[in-house]
């Protein structure tokens, strides 16, 4: 071939066509992927969301539990407590230590808050004598 | 349709998770992905392997089109990733080259149509052209075979204008020499 010819010889050859049917298999192929993808991304978005819920609906019932729990045992410890001690049962524990019984106890108890009026004295003056 | 336009829409398609990006894509860009592959591998079997392997790579992870500015040259240098993958994997050169032998166009190449069937000088053109280094039978076939411009086979290649002209011009000197050689060795 004449070397000054080459760009005409270069104009006469060209890549080779493609194969037949090579863009209906590589399109098919292709197409074929991206459809397997997507269902995989769909299914792994559906699979997520589902965990999801599960471990949000574990949480739920959890911290009901809890609440619930938290309920109960207040209302537990506050019907557990021992009432306060009342006047009578001060004046029966004092009385007690001095070799007296409950009567007296109750009677001091009822007269205490008056032993300041002298008016009181009588009742309590009474009482002893009982 | 303009590679932009084509580029919008393929990023709308992927959006919308439509696998009709892929046929927009292989309309615009195959053909000439084709033509590079095969300059690459000289193989016409290899590079239509190497384009189904792109367009799968493309099917898998279409998402990565969206991050893409500028889509040709990026499809340019998959393919172009792919082939260097595909040259290192293969040795079968030497039988490739062997195979050329007779007078035959290399495999990866025709004549244009309406062509007169190939004459020895075609084959001699042909087998020169595939001695090309790679860098240089690129631009050739982009530039000769699929009658691109210089700027046009710049942006594919990712090269810039001066570098596409500079390899045509270094072809075309390689081409003369190698077959002012082989003249003169003729009886």
């Amino acid at each position: 071939m004449n070397p000054d010819r080459i760009e005409e010889g270069l104009a006469r050859l060209r890549t080779a066509s493609p194969s037949p049917g090579l863009q209906t298999r590589i399109l098919a192929v292709a197409r074929d992927e991206w459809t397997r993808r997507s269902a995989a991304r769909r299914a792994f978005r559906v699979a997520a969301w589902r965990w999801a819920a599960a471990v949000a609906a574990v949480w739920v019932v959890c911290i009901g539990v809890s609440l619930r729990e938290d309920a109960l045992t207040s209302r537990a410890l506050a019907s557990s407590r021992p009432a306060a001690p009342t006047r009578t049962d001060g004046a029966i524990e004092i009385l007690r230590e001095a070799g007296l019984n409950g009567a007296y106890a109750r009677l001091w108890s009822a007269s205490a808050p008056d032993l300041s009026a002298p008016s009181s004295w009588a009742v309590l003056r009474t009482g002893i004598v009982l | 349709m303009t590679a932009d336009a084509i580029q919008r829409r393929v990023r709308d398609l992927v959006r919308g998770d439509d696998p009709a990006a892929l046929e927009l894509l292989y309309e615009g860009f195959a053909p000439s992905l084709l033509a590079f592959l095969l300059s690459r591998l000289r193989s016409r079997a290899d590079a239509e392997d190497a384009l189904q392997h792109l367009f799968l790579d493309l099917a898998r992870r279409p998402r990565q089109l969206l991050g893409v500015r500028d889509l040709e040259p990026w499809l340019f240098t998959k393919a172009r990733n792919l082939s260097t993958d595909r040259l290192r994997v293969r040795a079968r050169e030497a039988a490739r080259v062997e195979a050329m032998e007779g007078g035959a166009l290399p495999d990866w190449m025709d004549l244009a149509p309406r062509s007169a069937p190939a004459t020895a000088d075609d084959a001699a053109l042909a087998t020169a052209v595939d001695g090309l280094p790679d860098d240089q039978r690129e631009v050739v076939v982009l530039k000769a075979f699929q009658g691109l411009t210089f700027a046009e086979v710049a942006a594919r290649l990712g090269v810039s204008l001066n570098t596409a002209a500079s390899r045509w011009r270094y072809a075309l000197e390689k081409l003369r020499a190698r077959l002012a050689g082989e003249a003169r060795h003729e009886p």
